[in-house]
């Protein structure tokens, strides 16, 4: 497992898919926190949380369109079904892979709240600033440990996508389809007059699950909810695998 | 023994790898419904706001669960034991089982009722704050507390009872507070503080706690304003909001409100308390020839049911040419000790500019009072704070005791005799007529206050006689119940200043305006309302001192730096690649 894991992270620096993926989410990052922060004159961090979410949308087929789908146009899974490596180990080096990527930069990205903590600082020694309250470091760790897990499941639902197909755009376009679906399914409540109808797509639909963090209040089950997603995925994907190793 | 591959196979691929599979996702999925449920009713959220807008106080559980301490009435939770124990009682008594027609509910709660169904109030920031401290309320008491979502435009028929002794209509965003027959009916904006029409914080512990305090009580407590004398209690700005928090102290502290029109209606038998505010004309006495009975003859006899008066005045009040004097209403005062002016002489506007708010003489910071009646009135208010809270009184009229009272002087006052003042020396009226009713001073000005008149000084303060800007007369009733004492005393208050109930001064937890008529309505109404309750201000997230260049500046920065280092990173491995 780790040594597919090391081949495929390494994969990612060896062309040029690594280098725009991460130049790209921290130029977008940098511009959403700007316009939402310093931009809008506000500490408060909750939208910025928010929209980097839609840009998910975008971002995560970029990171795992290629994961299956190259190998099977390479004709190369055959080499991965045989290795002396479990199905598990298989999957989970190259979502571990494709995790750490999007981890690392989303950690880089942090570097965007420092102009926010520079002001909090100087605002805070000055007694014209007394009302200014900064932002709140609780509230940042918890939103970041949100989109870190809504980023984990929607690597795990590109992984799948990529492992049904051979063809990397249609992957891409397949994935982005389905982040779009989860993303907005809770437009739709609009329109619905029935409330249990209404409570199961807010219950699936993640950005409605991501509100309680952006209104600053911490839900373990939402966390839960997107572990299980990935957990989920993963286990899809494995089967999908199994199937054709064993068939 | 090894596995036959068929069977293998099946286990790997066939149907019963996916039978597995969808086992495990249907597991996943009850996990996490089962999880999210037992979230929501145990509320296992971590609140992350920093002034805990989502998290209600020990101090409000307290009161729920133990009453005031100054109060000596039965809790909420108390109350709901005893009205379970009677209803039970009843039902045993007449033999009634439920589903019977006379039954009572032997289950009774509080139901906190929300107009809308209850995924949509999670939706909207505003509402979430009201619904997630219903919900924390809920959780903490649930068999005492409930918590209801019914969409009131779906249903109208579950908010007919509301509706038809209301004249208000119900807006989806209302809370109704309901226990039995008693309810109150809160505006998503009574949870909120405003300043300048913005949501300057929330109060939402304060509203629930309040609205529990009284729809657990056994009688609905209730406060008249009068009308038809040109009262502006109800005046609006421009914008349609109420000037004056007069009605929204009222509803804090849990009573139900009505106008009255004393010339054509008699006070209802469940008033405590009567308000008149900044009235324009006279009240018609018995003297005035019209036979039935009068404004003055309705009061009184409020007053000798043991009720209580507040009398709001300003020097503008008595701003119009033709009214310089409100003879009736100013008689009946004068029975109780107060007047707002010297005989024969006008109505003093007074003036501080040593103690005052930015310089504005008219805004007077007044003094607390230190007797034997206004101490218990205000220590509440100073119960978590390091100081007392400013009092202010814009605009206001110097108020005194009739001449009919004696000045009467008493010494400073040893409790325990430990050699402490508990309270200081003060003076107070008491007259030789009414032997029960003596009259307080409430807030005065300071020694430096000037006293106006058709714009002329028409006298200054002292230390030893400063400028009354309310005072306080008080009957006091003590009656035998048994082994018990009761007092039922009750009051009249006449406060010089109308812009005292200016919503900036009751809306804003700096000034102490409306935690003193908390205490008061407390206090004259025999009522318990949560005074130890602190709105939660909102934190103020704007970065004051960032410019447009520098918020560019680092949008720049941020943005190129990066995208610079992993493209050139990105060129150099990829060229050195190539190159090998």
């Amino acid at each position: 497992m780790f040594a597919i894991y090391k081949k495929e992270l390494r994969s990612y620096f060896l062309n040029a898919i690594g280098y725009v993926y991460v130049g790209v989410f921290l130029a977008i990052s940098a511009l959403l926190c700007c316009y939402t922060t310093i931009g809008s004159q506000t500490y408060d961090t909750a939208n910025y949380f928010t929209y980097i979410i839609f840009s998910f949308i975008v971002l995560i087929p970029l990171l795992t369109m290629r994961l299956f789908a190259e190998e099977k146009k390479l004709r190369t899974e055959q080499l991965l079904l045989t290795a002396p490596v479990s199905i598990w180990g298989m999957v989970i080096g190259k979502f571990l892979a494709a995790f750490t990527l999007f981890l690392s930069t989303v950690l880089v990205s942090c570097i965007n709240f420092f102009p926010l903590y520079a002001y909090a600082n100087a605002e805070g020694l000055n007694d014209a600033y007394a009302d200014a309250v900064g932002p709140v470091g609780v509230g940042i760790i918890s939103s970041t440990l949100g989109i870190i897990c809504i980023g984990m499941a929607f690597i795990a639902i590109g992984m799948f996508v990529s492992s049904l197909t051979e063809n990397q755009l249609a992957a891409a376009i397949i994935t982005v389809t389905i982040i779009v679906t989860m993303l907005l399914l809770n437009l739709v409540n609009e329109y619905i007059e029935n409330y249990v109808i209404r409570f199961i797509i807010d219950w699936v639909c993640f950005v409605s699950r991501f509100a309680p963090f952006s209104a600053g209040q911490f839900d373990p089950s939402a966390l839960l909810y997107y572990v299980s997603i990935t957990g989920v995925f993963l286990l899809l994907t494995v089967r999908v695998y199994d199937k054709r190793r064993w068939g | 023994m090894k596995l036959k591959a068929s069977t293998g196979r099946k286990l790997k691929y066939g149907g019963t790898s996916v039978a597995i599979t969808a086992l495990i996702i249907a597991a996943v999925i009850i996990f996490n419904v089962v999880f999210s449920l037992l979230t929501q009713r145990f509320r296992w959220y971590i609140d992350l706001t920093p002034d805990l807008h989502f998290t209600i106080s020990d101090e409000c559980y307290e009161l729920i669960e133990e009453g005031d301490a100054e109060d000596d009435g039965d809790s909420p939770i108390e109350m709901l034991d005893k009205f379970r124990a009677e209803n039970k009682a009843y039902n045993e008594e007449n033999g009634l089982s439920e589903g019977d027609e006379g039954y009572r509910d032997e289950d009774v709660k509080v139901t906190i009722l929300f107009c809308q169904d209850e995924d949509k109030l999670d939706d909207n920031e505003t509402m979430n704050y009201v619904y997630q401290n219903a919900e924390e309320l809920r959780a903490k008491f649930p068999e005492y507390i409930a918590t209801e979502y019914t969409d009131s435009i779906k249903n109208p028929s579950r908010f007919q009872k509301y509706l038809s002794s209301n004249t208000e209509t119900i807006a989806q965003d209302s809370v109704i507070i309901e226990c039995g027959t008693e309810y109150r009916i809160r505006t998503l904006r009574s949870f909120f503080v405003f300043v300048n029409d913005e949501a300057y914080g929330y109060n939402g512990e304060k509203a629930f706690a309040s609205s529990i305090l009284a729809v657990t009580r056994s009688e609905a407590p209730l406060a008249c304003y009068t009308i038809n004398h040109g009262e502006r209690i109800t005046a609006v700005d421009s914008d349609g909001n109420y000037i004056y928090g007069m009605l929204q102290v009222l509803e804090d502290a849990g009573y139900k409100h009505m106008p009255i029109d004393l010339s054509t209606q008699d006070i209802p038998e469940e008033c405590r308390i009567l308000i008149t505010f900044d009235p324009r004309s006279d009240f018609t006495t018995s003297n005035d020839g019209t036979g039935a009975e009068s404004e003055i003859d309705k009061i009184d006899a409020f007053l000798e049911d043991r009720n209580s008066f507040m009398v709001f005045m300003s020097p503008d009040t008595f701003s119009s040419s033709e009214f310089k004097e409100l003879e009736n209403l100013e008689e009946l005062l004068a029975d109780w000790g107060l007047a707002i002016r010297q005989q024969g002489e006008d109505v003093y506007r007074v003036r501080d500019a040593a103690s005052s708010l930015l310089g504005d003489s008219s805004a007077i910071v007044a003094n607390y009072a230190t007797n034997e009646l206004m101490i218990p009135w205000t220590e509440s208010m100073t119960a978590n704070r390091s100081s007392a809270p400013m009092v202010v009184f814009e605009d206001a009229a110097a108020v005194y005791y009739s001449p009919s009272y004696n000045i009467v002087s008493q010494a400073a006052v040893d409790e325990d005799e430990d050699g402490t003042i508990d309270i200081p020396a003060y003076t107070y009226g008491y007259n030789p007529g009414f032997q029960n009713r003596r009259v307080f001073d409430a807030f005065t000005s300071s020694s430096s206050a000037t006293a106006w008149a058709n714009d002329r000084e028409m006298a200054s303060a002292t230390s030893n006689q400063p400028f009354r800007l309310m005072a306080v007369s008080v009957a006091e009733n003590y009656g035998q119940e048994l082994y018990t004492t009761t007092d039922d005393s009750n009051f009249v208050m006449l406060c010089g200043s109308v812009e005292f109930m200016n919503t900036k001064y009751i809306t804003s937890n700096v000034y102490g305006n409306s935690d003193f008529m908390l205490s008061a309505i407390q206090k004259m109404g025999n009522e318990p309302v949560p005074v130890g309750l602190d709105f939660k201000k909102f934190a103020n997230y704007e970065i004051e001192s960032v410019t447009n260049e520098d918020a560019t500046q680092y949008t720049i920065v941020l943005t190129l730096v990066p995208v610079i280092v992993a493209l050139c990173a990105g060129v150099f491995v990829i060229v050195r690649r190539k190159n090998r």
